[in-house]
């Protein structure tokens, strides 16, 4: 369940792209600063896994890195070797993908962000997963990421569970 | 410490000495609590807020609920932290999340919490803290 969550989120990420992220920093205090942008390199990962590239995306993490991906509903996955273990386990199971973000918001070496895991699986099962999450980077490099979600949303569409009107209210929102 | 923030503060202090009352003053009438990472319908409007508090403080004997990091930006607060609380029947909850607050003005408008929902009712049901768990809520809290 979180390995397929996790796949779908990056794949439809990529499928976002880039240029929309670029229009919404344009007008961003970040972008008056010259220096390393978190949403850049999230964006790079994203891109990365869009080309099915794990050493690119492991590129964007540290050897130390630590990703929670459940909530803390079961174990993090703990340094490079793990975290790139996890992504070649990812199975095709997304048949089509449409993750976006609908916030961010940035505070020193961190990144939160809001946004909605939204893709078809290859069964056909329609699944909507809102979600926050938060990335710490170490320089470039991402050192801890985080993300917060209801792992029964996941499970219960993966399933067949319709989409309710509480998802449907939280994801019509315009897309970064 | 922001203004945002320290609303936000506001309410956690109000929340840990139970006043129900404390914690509606920074939201607003039309307030939409969005409480389930979209699992279950949310909260809509003051009045609907302030039975669904009324109906969880009794439950807690003591409330831990603290922040860990925050960010801005626009009208938006972004909090990670955890709802860390000891039931009057004997539980220790410790529920990691992160909160989105749309502010109007000093006031939320829209609070949407992201969670993984079976943690809390795993843990009220005496479910133990896990090292996973542990690993997320072992940071400094912010402003004390």
């Amino acid at each position: 369940m979180t390995d397929t969550f996790a796949l779908s989120r990056r794949s439809a990420m990529a499928a976002a792209g880039a240029a929309g992220l670029g229009v919404a920093l344009a007008g961003s205090p970040l972008r008056a600063n010259s220096r390393f942008l978190p949403m850049t390199a999230v964006m790079s990962v994203i891109q990365a896994w869009n080309r099915h590239d794990v050493e690119a995306v492991v590129s964007h993490v540290t050897d130390d890195i630590v990703y929670h991906a459940t909530s803390g509903y079961r174990p993090a996955a703990s340094g490079k070797a793990a975290f790139k273990a996890l992504l070649q386990q990812m199975g095709p199971v997304i048949q089509t993908s449409n993750w976006r973000l609908f916030d961010y918001a940035e505070n020193g070496n961190r990144l939160f962000v809001e946004g909605v895991d939204d893709f078809i699986t290859t069964a056909g099962h329609h699944v909507v997963i809102p979600y926050a999450g938060v990335f710490e980077f170490r320089g470039a490099l991402i050192t801890n990421w985080r993300e917060y979600y209801d792992g029964r949303i996941s499970a219960e569409m993966k399933a067949g569970a319709p989409l309710t009107d509480e998802i449907r209210s939280l994801i019509n929102r315009p897309a970064i | 410490m922001t203004t945002k923030l320290a609303v936000m503060q506001q309410i956690i202090a109000a929340w840990h000495k139970q006043d129900v009352e404390g914690v509606l003053a920074h939201v607003t009438d039309d307030v939409v609590w969005h409480n389930s990472s979209g699992y279950a319908p949310a909260v809509k409007g003051k009045a609907a807020m302030r039975a669904a508090l009324e109906t969880m403080a009794p439950v807690i004997a003591k409330s831990a609920w603290r922040l860990f990091e925050a960010a801005e930006a626009g009208n938006v607060l972004f909090t990670e932290g955890v709802d860390e609380f000891w039931t009057k029947s004997g539980a220790h909850v410790a529920v990691p999340y992160i909160g989105c607050f749309e502010y109007r003005g000093d006031q939320i408008c829209n609070w949407r919490e992201y969670f993984d929902g079976r943690i809390s009712s795993e843990m009220k049901k005496g479910a133990p803290l896990t090292d996973e768990l542990n690993t997320l809520i072992s940071r400094p809290a912010i402003g004390g």
